[in-house]
């Protein structure tokens, strides 16, 4: 384990956890569901960036942000346990659909066109989260995913 | 406004002739009780939603009914922003709708409805934007009037914080997986079990939070000791907290019978998921006046305030 890299994790959680913290100083406003997805992907995706992660280890990056997601889901968003439980494995599904079809475009170095689409991206998955019924839309997502799969195993990717 | 008025112009044809709203004439400033009847019969989700005179909506009661049911006796909060109620189902399907407006302009108004109406008029709800935090234990009048003191009330006293327990879940998630994702795994097992421990720790971390972080519904209550707006107040009430079946009562008030009080300031906080008798914020017959109006929601067979909004409102007992 090498100090730079536990200091690099640790300064990339700091952010969410502000977010936590600002829960405590703001009024009670409800927030969209898929406004907290698409700020919380861009950091993400910008994480990846500055800490030169790709594939499996991004979606790693995406993943450990999940559980900031669910508090935002049931703190700001106000959803029910079920509801929140269903926005976040839509959330997942999707997020991993995002991911995979960038994979599958640029392996490595993403550039600002990738980074711009894949921002866009989750600005539309966010107005699914919102605006769409949940069940049918983790349904699509998990359906997407399944070709995203494929066509990662076909390159031989997966 | 066109909209508006091409919807009253389209109400006939909204409306289905086997679907009718009883218990009228629904007025204002009050929880009004209605039955709500289908010939046909009703299932799944049934909304009464309000319709203001900007045309925007506010859902005033909704129920989920699990088998056909005829008739649903239904509650809502009524105030003179609202001129049309229109009830719903399923994913927001009209079947009926009630221009309010046509119906009061029909009707002669008592003096007692007029003298309500003038009073709860003049007690306009407070607007809260205090930020969380603790809410102090007692609270002092200085002299002001009713209206002055349930702004400086609401101001002060309606504060609460979220749980902590989910934001330190949190922080212990975010160090261990720091921990984890640091660890250096030559080999290819070690990054497939480093990896495989991330996602049981993200799985893990994400339902504890769900779990933990559902916020709890809050009753605030102050109980001002007199009933006229203009009188200046004074006097300390103390704050009492209760933790009740489901949600926490805090009430300010000079003794323990606050529920004698006149007029009393209400703050509610019930998003979705939370339960909150409504019995126990508005007694029966008072008249009230919310800052928004609250969404009632029948469970079983109690009615339950709720909204993703926390409202404050006046409920006054002097006119009944």
């Amino acid at each position: 384990m090498s100090a730079t890299d536990l200091l690099r994790r640790l300064v990339f959680f700091v952010v969410p956890l502000l977010g936590v913290a600002a829960v405590w100083l703001l009024p009670p406003r409800p927030v969209p569901p898929g406004l907290a997805f698409v700020l919380l992907a861009a950091y993400a995706h910008a994480a990846a960036r500055l800490l030169r992660t790709s594939g499996l280890e991004k979606a790693l990056l995406f993943a450990e942000l999940m559980p900031f997601y669910g508090f935002s889901l049931v703190q700001l968003s106000l959803e029910s346990v079920p509801g929140a439980v269903l926005s976040l494995l839509s959330a997942l599904a999707w997020g991993a659909v995002l991911l995979t079809i960038e994979f599958l475009w640029i392996q490595r170095n993403p550039t600002f066109t990738s980074s711009a689409c894949f921002l866009a991206a989750s600005a539309a998955v966010g107005a699914g989260i919102t605006y769409l019924s949940a069940v049918p839309f983790l349904g699509a997502g998990l359906a997407v995913l399944t070709f995203a799969s494929y066509g990662l195993a076909r390159r031989g990717l997966a | 406004m066109i909209r508006a008025w091409l919807l009253i112009a389209l109400l006939p044809f909204i409306a289905r002739a086997d679907v009718r709203l009883d218990g009228g004439p629904f007025l204002p400033y009050r929880i009004n009780q209605a039955v709500l009847a289908d010939a046909t019969g009703m299932e799944g989700t049934v909304e009464i939603v309000g319709r203001r005179w900007d045309d925007t909506r506010v859902p005033l009661f909704r129920t989920r009914l699990t088998a056909v049911s005829e008739s649903v006796k239904a509650c809502f909060y009524l105030d003179e922003d609202i001129r049309a109620l229109e009830v719903t189902r399923g994913e927001g399907e009209a079947i009926f709708m009630l221009d309010l407006a046509a119906e009061q302009r029909g009707l002669v108004a008592t003096d007692e409805d007029t003298a309500l109406r003038d009073r709860m008029r003049a007690l306009a709800p407070p607007v809260h934007t205090t930020p969380g935090g603790e809410a102090p234990s007692r609270f002092t009048l200085m002299g002001s009037d009713l209206g002055m003191a349930g702004f400086q009330a609401a101001s002060t006293l309606f504060r609460w914080s979220p749980p902590p327990a989910p934001a330190l879940v949190l922080l212990g998630f975010s160090l261990i997986a720091a921990l984890i994702a640091a660890i250096q795994a030559p080999t290819r097992r070690g990054k497939l079990a480093k990896q495989f421990l991330l996602v049981v720790l993200v799985l893990g971390g994400s339902a504890t939070v769900l779990l933990l972080g559902r916020p709890k519904a809050i009753l605030f209550r102050v109980a001002f000791p007199r009933t006229e707006a203009a009188a200046q107040l004074s006097g300390v009430l103390e704050r009492r907290t209760e933790e009740l079946d489901g949600y926490q009562r805090v009430t300010y008030s000079t003794d323990r019978k606050e529920e004698d009080a006149p007029v009393q300031l209400i703050g509610v906080w019930a998003p979705p998921g939370t339960t909150l008798p409504m019995r126990d914020a508005l007694p029966e017959g008072a008249a009230v006046r919310f800052s928004r109006p609250p969404c009632i929601e029948l469970e079983g067979s109690e009615y339950q305030l709720m909204g993703q909004w926390f409202v404050t409102g006046w409920v006054d007992h002097v006119g009944h």
